[in-house]
């Protein structure tokens, strides 16, 4: 006999949608049925959890005709990592599993991270807009406010210390309607409620003095003064490079195939690389962590993924942009639910404008595919905050995937049936900001699976061995660095003044790379306005020079190689 | 018969037109369209640039091309005959590669030094 | 404090046919000539155009790209001028007497200081993203000159079978190579109604070897996740507008791009140098002279040329003028066109400075037969030349002397129908 709760939400979704069983599992909802259209899965989802009378949703409903594209895994089938026992396994590599990865590394724990694909941050992690939120527009009883709140607290200084530029830009809200000034009262409330500190209101004198090429039909504005911007990638990657140099190990295309269950805890875990025995897993897994749990025996949740396109513009524009992160109000997302912010015209950490992102719910975890429609959209929204923003100016667009939850909220626990498992799931905005915080509550959590108090590591420091970009240096430091080392001193990617030494540093790290678009994320060369034209065969020449791979067999990314043989190989033809 | 031609001996790129049987030619600029648009109707010839490969440091492969015009028909064979070619010395600009490429009396030649 | 640095009269930026032909010059004029190239050798982009061509106007002989950069480099070296190899200039101040330039090499960072500027720096590609081509973003899609370092410059082959967008002479031209080096080129796709490039290319490189030309179809997406499998082409109208259900997929390996060239002026921007919309490189007078004084633009960096034997004739001009260091009181009346013509340079005429044999170049807006050019002065035909064919693709060259004309405040190129 199902409780009261789960009968009225049948009744309520039958009335809509035919043929969806929706039963208990505990304090959860079960959603069970097929329907041809996905919007509809979405919204069924969202209504159970709405209802806000259950522990979680786990949404079955079927997509007809609709066949899931295998998760993309490495090709590598060894047993080299067959046996290794561990404290801790963290499954994913984004920036949420190499923040947790780096606050192990604070500690005496043996913990390792395996990430699927060929380099970290390669899914939301690289795919967002860099912002560092202050949270106006989340609720103060959701884990996303309260992860974010405690993360500003730490995040300036976490990201000095591993040498990750900060930079304080603010967040500024445009309002195009005088009436909309009534919302001021409620909009200080909120901010005080939700702990936000500098928040400034400006006329419009005060707007046109900071943000000069704002729309001609802005009234007034906020103004918050604690919204950043950092390269999301970079934090990622330092993150797990500080905790290899701390005595984290992460281990590249690496996927977890299976869990092996004894009862209520998880045994060991199956990857393409052989059988790793943890204490503990921490499912970090981003679009895919309902999938780990589940495979855990332990899914309360279930992620509906939600795309998201942003478009790059020439640094140049940023002379007729916006100088913080700025939208007007009403011009964010564009679907019913509302929960993704919105973005809007961002100066990012490089100075290049970011606009965007768009949301769309979707099927596909792992397509990151743009499309015209995308693009257009995100111009077109953002042109009234900012009119001079042109389609001209743009030099690249890309597309992440959120890890949404129905509950549109982070997953920050210990397991709810599983005993060894800890989820940092459903980590969609603002997983950026919050993800420090969210790090120190896993390893809290963890020391409570294993009913032990982790001492520190006395070794603990954050060193990065790396330089910043020559380019940001004087002329006698840089001087200096090519004294010693003339590879500093040739320029091979002239869009953004990067070196051949400093690729070869790149190439030498603590978490080796030997990709062109790792060499790209980490030092920028290809993110220019030529978009690698020039460079992409001399950074393709140092990789084969410097890791002794041939020409052929550098690749651009994943598996793709950029050149498929000799000249003279094949049949010519006429 | 007349036939339409783009003459192609120079950038100008003159519209020609040829009477098949009187190898007649109009609308060239200069003396070579007309000798072009005849040789193109009988036997077209082309210049043929390619690469060869090389041993010497720096230049895995050296350009060279034909320092006159070759039958159309025998491209494809002489890009079979450079294949096999790999220069083991560091040439002069201009250095003959092949002698006299299929009894054409054209030559084809390195176009680059390699210092 | 006095900073000890090297001082010239000329500095040029970028070693291909430009900036050579306009060091040449300068010193040739007596400057004392500094030329800073960022690659290991000089000649530019010449050194990867192995194919004929060159030289028919300048050297009168059909020469190779390499071959013709190395008679310019031959001669540039009988010259004392000063050159500086894998060179980078990260900045430019602008001084009341020259310009200080901050220079970053394998030797270190240094500032030099000099008179006059030339800008020589040529161009780049227009990018995959700059069309908006939607989808993945895989291993294999590369502009027409990335293919053509690979595969001229390396040796390697970055395709088997692929699809080229653009009709334009680096895309022909790519045709050609790819065919010869043992790829295949499924045939080459034309947003336009009218293909790109020069003639003679449409005939020695797709025509020859049966490569198909498609116009007024486009790529608009290409799939695969780490190396591209196919592409999407679509049918475009007049407009560019895609026309609906005329998707096709095919499938390739690479995506060679060949859509246009965006002169390269971040550096001149950066000093003010004012840029026109329509040749997207500086605004100069008959010398050359940018509306920045004494600095001056020749080559690809000043507008898109198709024949090297242009942009050595542009570099001349401008090296010869930066060699006169005069400051002068600068009057400048624009050169107008009429909508027939896409753009001219000079942009303008500096009426206090010499105005014979002034070298016009101009494209028309598109392909036009039977016209003639009337170059108007206050209103007064000056000069007529009549152009059986003109075609956006072939850049035409007129020279034209202003001597004669009194007091100028009006210049109109028009193009109009010739008259029965």
């Amino acid at each position: 006999m199902e409780n009261k709760d789960i009968i009225r939400l049948q009744k309520k979704i039958s009335k809509l949608y035919k043929n969806i069983k929706v039963s208990s599992k505990e304090d959860c909802v079960v959603l069970k049925g097929e329907l041809d259209n996905w919007s509809d899965i979405v919204n069924i989802g969202l209504m159970a959890a709405s209802t806000k009378k259950f522990y979680g949703v786990i949404n079955e409903i079927k997509l007809k005709g609709y066949k899931e594209a295998p998760m993309r895994i490495s090709d590598i089938k060894d047993n080299e990592y067959d046996g290794i026992e561990c404290d801790v396994l963290i499954v994913g590599g984004g920036i949420i599993g190499s923040a947790i990865l780096h606050e192990f590394s604070k500690y005496n724990v043996n913990a390792i991270l395996i990430e699927k694909e060929n380099d970290l941050a390669l899914q939301a992690s690289s795919r967002n807009d860099g912002c560092i939120h202050v949270g106006i527009d989340l609720s103060n009883k959701s884990k996303k406010w309260y992860y974010l709140n405690r993360s500003l607290e730490i995040y300036e200084k976490l990201a000095n210390d591993l040498k990750i530029n900060y930079r304080k830009d603010g967040q500024t809200i445009v309002f195009t309607k005088n009436f909309q000034r009534l919302l001021l009262p409620f909009l200080k409330i909120k901010a005080k409620e939700n702990n936000i500190k500098e928040v400034h209101v400006l006329n419009k004198k005060e707007l046109e003095k900071l943000e000069p090429n704002t729309t001609p039909y802005a009234k007034f504005a906020v103004k918050f003064g604690n919204g950043a911007v950092i390269c999301p990638y970079n934090m990622t990657i330092a993150l797990a490079e500080n905790a290899v140099l701390n005595g984290g190990k992460v281990f590249l295309e690496t996927s977890l195939l299976d869990i092996n269950m004894e009862g209520d805890v998880i045994k060991s875990v199956v990857t393409n690389r052989g059988t790793i025995y943890p204490k503990v897993l921490i499912n970090a897994a981003g679009v895919f962590s309902d999938k780990i749990a589940k495979m855990a025996n332990d899914q309360f949740f279930t992620i509906h993924p939600r795309k998201g396109t942003n478009a790059i513009l020439d640094k140049k524009a940023k002379r007729y942009l916006s100088n913080s992160s700025i939208a007007v109000l009403g011009s964010s997302a564009n679907h019913k639910t509302s929960h993704s912010k919105g973005g809007g015209v961002v100066p990012t950490i490089d100075y290049n404008p970011l606009v965007g992102p768009t949301a769309h719910e979707t099927p596909f975890r792992e397509d990151f595919t743009t499309d015209i429609q995308a693009i257009n959209e995100v111009m077109s929204k953002h042109v009234s905050s900012m009119p001079k923003l042109s389609k001209n100016d743009i030099i690249t667009y890309f597309s992440g995937i959120r890890a949404a939850t129905y509950e549109e909220d982070f997953i920050v626990q210990k397991g709810k049936w599983t005993k060894n498992i800890v989820h940092a799931a459903g980590i969609q905005s603002p997983g950026i900001t919050a993800a420090p915080a969210i790090a120190e509550d896993i390893v809290k959590f963890t020391q409570e699976v294993l009913n032990t108090k982790f001492t520190k590591n006395p070794k603990f420091s954050y060193k990065r061995g790396i330089k910043n970009p020559l380019r940001e240096l004087d002329n006698e430091t840089r001087n200096k660095y090519i004294l010693e080392n003339p590879d500093y001193g040739q320029i091979i990617c002239r869009c953004e003044e990067i070196s051949k030494g400093e690729v070869i540093d790149a190439l030498n790290r603590p978490i080796p790379v030997n990709t062109i678009s790792g060499i790209k994320r980490r030092v920028r060369a290809g993110m220019g306005r030529c978009q690698g034209s020039f460079c992409e065969p001399q950074v393709l020449k140092i990789i084969s020079e410097n890791k002794g791979i041939s020409l052929e067999n550098v690749k651009k990314k994943g598996n793709g190689k950029v050149l498929v043989g000799d000249i003279k190989d094949g049949d010519s033809n006429g | 018969m007349k036939k339409n031609l783009i003459c192609i001996a120079c950038p100008n790129g003159c519209h020609l037109e040829i009477d098949t049987e009187t190898l007649d030619v109009k609308g060239n600029k200069c003396i070579k369209g007309s000798e072009f648009a005849r040789i193109e109707i009988t036997s077209p010839m082309r210049s043929v640039s390619s690469i060869v490969k090389t041993t010497i440091p720096n230049y895995p492969v050296i350009c060279v091309r034909t320092n006159g015009e070759i039958p159309k028909g025998r491209i494809l064979d002489l890009m079979k005959e450079l294949k096999n070619i790999v220069i083991k010395e560091a040439l002069p600009i201009g250095s003959v590669v092949i002698k006299n490429v299929f009894d054409t009396g054209v030559d084809v030649i390195t176009t680059k030094n390699m210092d | 404090m006095v900073i000890v640095m090297d001082k010239y009269d000329v500095i040029v930026i970028g070693g291909g046919p430009a900036g050579l032909a306009a060091s040449k010059s300068a010193c040739k004029n007596n400057s004392n000539v500094l030329l800073i190239e960022r690659e290991a050798k000089l000649g530019g982009i010449l050194k990867q155009c192995i194919h004929d061509g060159f030289g028919v106007t300048r050297f009168k002989q059909k020469l190779s790209g390499p071959e013709y950069a190395n008679l310019e480099i031959e001669q540039l070296k009988k010259e004392k001028i000063t050159i500086s190899l894998l060179t980078f200039v990260t900045k430019i101040k602008k001084l009341e007497s020259g310009f200080i330039l901050t220079l970053v090499n394998r030797e270190g960072v240094k500032e030099v200081f000099g008179k006059n500027l030339i800008l020589a720096t040529g161009c780049r590609e227009r990018t995959s993203k700059q069309v908006f081509i939607q989808g993945t973003n895989p291993a294999g899609v590369i502009s027409a000159g990335t293919a053509q370092y690979y595969i001229n410059i390396l040796g390697k082959m970055p395709t088997k079978k692929c699809v080229i967008l653009g009709s334009g002479d680096i895309g022909l031209i790519m045709a050609r190579r790819i065919t010869l080096e043992g790829g295949k080129v499924i045939g080459v796709y034309e947003a336009k109604s009218t293909p790109g490039g020069l003639t003679r290319n449409i005939v020695q490189c797709l025509n020859d070897f049966s490569i198909p030309l498609y116009l007024s179809k486009t790529v608009t997406r290409v799939f695969g996740e780490d190396r591209l499998e196919a592409v999407e082409v679509c049918k475009v109208d007049e407009r560019m507008q895609l026309i609906a259900d005329t998707k096709e997929i095919i499938k390739c390996d690479a995506l060679i791009l060949s859509v246009g060239l965006i002169p390269e002026n971040e550096l001149a921007e950066s000093i003010e140098v004012e840029i026109s919309k329509r040749t997207k490189g500086p605004k100069v007078d008959q010398t050359l002279m940018t509306s920045v004084d004494n600095v001056y633009s020749c080559g690809n960096a000043l507008h898109v040329n198709d024949l090297a034997d242009y942009v050595s004739e542009s570099g001349e001009i401008a090296g010869k003028n930066a060699a006169l260091n005069k400051v002068n009181n600068r009057n400048l009346v624009k050169v107008t066109v009429d909508d027939k013509i896409a753009y001219v340079v000079p942009s303008h005429i500096d009426t206090n400075k010499p105005l014979k044999d002034i070298v016009f170049y101009f494209r028309s807006k598109n392909v036009l037969e039977n016209k003639v050019l009337h170059i108007c002065v206050n209103d007064k035909q000056i000069y007529t030349k009549r152009f059986n064919n003109i075609r956006p693709p072939e850049m035409e060259r007129v020279v034209v002397n202003l001597g004669e004309c009194e007091k100028i405040e009006k210049i109109v190129f028009k193009l109009l129908e010739v008259i029965k």
